[in-house]
C-alpha cells in the first residue's frame, strides 16, 4: 500500500514538473507578480555579451514592483477578480552611452502588466508610449519580447524631455532577465 | 440645515486642503531649508538609523531652476526643485541628490532624482516642519521598501551605488525648517 501511494505521488509530481510555465497565463501573471508582494527581475549584461552584440545598445535591465507601484494596486477598494487584475511595473534600463559626457545616467519608464488572451503584456504608462510582452520561462526566469516595429517608452530624467526606446537597436528586441533580490533593483 | 451646509463646507475645505498640503511643504519659487542633526539621544531610542544628518533646501540655484521650468512649461506647471542632503553615521562626507518634486495623489509632493529614474521620497509638512519619508505601507501594514540614489549613482552596478534607502529605523525624517546656512 504504502508503494502505490509512493509511486501515484511520484507520477503526481512527476506530471506536475512537466508542466511547463506558460501554460496558464493566469498562473504566470500569479506567479510573476504575487497581489502586494515586490519583485525583481535583473539582467546586467557582461562586456562579452556586448561585444558579441554590437547591435545591442541596452546595457543593463531591471524591472521591479514594489513602491510606489503596490501601494497604488492597494488603493483600489477591493481586490478585482482574477482576469481583472493589473501589475504597476517600472522598467529600469542603461544604454551603452549611460553616465558619459553630456549623457544621461538611466533611464526609466512605468507599465501596466496584465493578460492578454493567452499572454502577458505591458503597456507604458505613457501616451503611446508603447509596450511588450513578458513570457514566464521555466528556470524561473522572464523574456521580455519587444515586436519587431515595437518600442517602449523611457524617460531619461524627471520633467525632462529626454525620451527613449528600450528598442533602441537592432538588437535591443529580446531580453532575458533573472529573477534577483530586490536590492538589485534600486 | 445648518448642520448639512457645514459637512459640506468641511468636504469642500478637505478637498481643497490636499493640494494645499503639496504646495505648503515648499512653495514654488521661495527659498526655504529645512534641516535636523540626529542626536546621541535619539540615537539610542532608534540604534538601526544610519543617517546622522539631513537636510532639503531649496536655495537660489532650485529657484533658477523652477524659473526656467515655469518660462518653459507654463504657470501651471506645479514642479519645484530642491536638494537633498544625507549624512550617514560614522561618516563625514553628506551626499547630495538633486530633486524634482510634484504633487501626487492630492496628498503630498513626490520627489525624484532630477537626472535619473534613481527613486524617490515624499515629502509632506506638519505645523513649521516638514516630513521626508521613503517607501511606504500596504492597508494590511506590511511595509514596501524603496530608496532613492545619491550622489548620481544610480549608473553603477547595485553594490557601488550610494543610496538613502528605508531601512528599519530611516524611513520617515521630521525635519524643521532652519536658516539657509543649516542646509549647506
Amino acid at each position: 500500500m504504502t508503494n502505490r501511494i509512493a509511486t501515484i505521488a511520484t507520477v503526481f509530481i512527476a506530471l506536475a514538473m512537466c508542466v511547463p510555465a506558460g501554460a496558464d497565463p493566469f498562473d504566470d501573471f500569479d506567479a510573476l507578480f504575487p497581489p502586494g508582494k515586490p519583485s525583481c527581475f535583473t539582467h546586467f549584461y557582461d562586456a562579452d555579451h556586448m561585444q558579441a552584440h554590437p547591435q545591442q545598445t541596452v546595457t543593463s535591465l531591471r524591472l521591479t514592483r514594489g513602491y510606489p507601484g503596490l501601494l497604488y494596486e492597494d488603493d483600489i477598494d477591493k481586490p478585482p477578480p482574477r482576469e481583472d487584475r493589473r501589475a504597476k511595473i517600472e522598467v529600469i534600463a542603461t544604454f551603452r552611452d549611460s553616465g558619459k559626457t553630456g549623457k544621461l545616467k538611466r533611464f526609466a519608464g512605468g507599465a501596466g502588466c496584465y493578460v492578454n488572451v493567452d499572454t502577458i503584456h505591458c503597456a507604458s504608462d505613457t501616451c503611446n508610449g508603447g509596450g511588450f510582452t513578458v513570457v514566464r520561462e521555466p528556470e524561473g526566469t522572464i523574456l521580455i519580447k519587444l515586436q519587431d516595429n515595437g518600442w517602449f517608452s523611457l524617460r531619461g530624467s524627471c520633467g525632462g524631455d529626454d525620451e527613449r526606446s528600450l528598442a533602441r537597436g537592432a538588437d535591443d528586441r529580446t531580453f532575458r532577465l533573472a529573477p534577483s533580490p530586490q536590492v538589485a533593483c534600486r | 440645515m445648518i448642520r448639512i451646509v457645514l459637512v459640506v463646507l468641511v468636504a469642500f475645505c478637505g478637498l481643497r486642503a490636499a493640494p494645499a498640503v503639496a504646495q505648503e511643504a515648499l512653495p514654488r519659487e521661495r527659498p526655504s531649508c529645512h534641516a535636523r542633526v540626529y542626536d546621541s539621544a535619539h540615537f539610542a531610542g532608534h540604534p538601526k538609523q544610519l543617517v546622522a544628518a539631513i537636510s532639503l533646501e531649496r536655495g537660489t540655484r532650485e529657484i533658477a531652476q523652477e524659473k526656467q521650468w515655469h518660462d518653459s512649461a507654463g504657470p501651471d506647471d506645479s514642479e519645484v526643485a530642491a536638494t537633498l542632503r544625507v549624512r550617514f553615521r560614522g561618516r563625514s562626507k553628506a551626499h547630495t541628490a538633486r530633486l524634482v518634486c510634484d504633487g501626487d495623489r492630492g496628498k503630498d509632493l513626490q520627489c525624484g532624482v532630477a537626472t535619473c529614474g534613481g527613486g524617490r521620497i515624499r515629502v509632506d509638512v506638519e505645523k513649521d516642519a516638514i516630513r521626508i519619508m521613503i517607501g511606504g505601507a500596504l492597508k494590511n501594514g506590511t511595509f514596501i521598501p524603496h530608496y532613492i540614489h545619491l550622489d548620481e549613482s544610480c549608473d553603477a552596478a547595485p553594490e557601488r551605488q550610494t543610496v538613502l534607502e528605508s531601512g528599519e529605523d530611516d524611513r520617515v525624517f521630521l525635519l524643521p525648517s532652519a536658516r539657509m546656512e543649516a542646509c549647506r
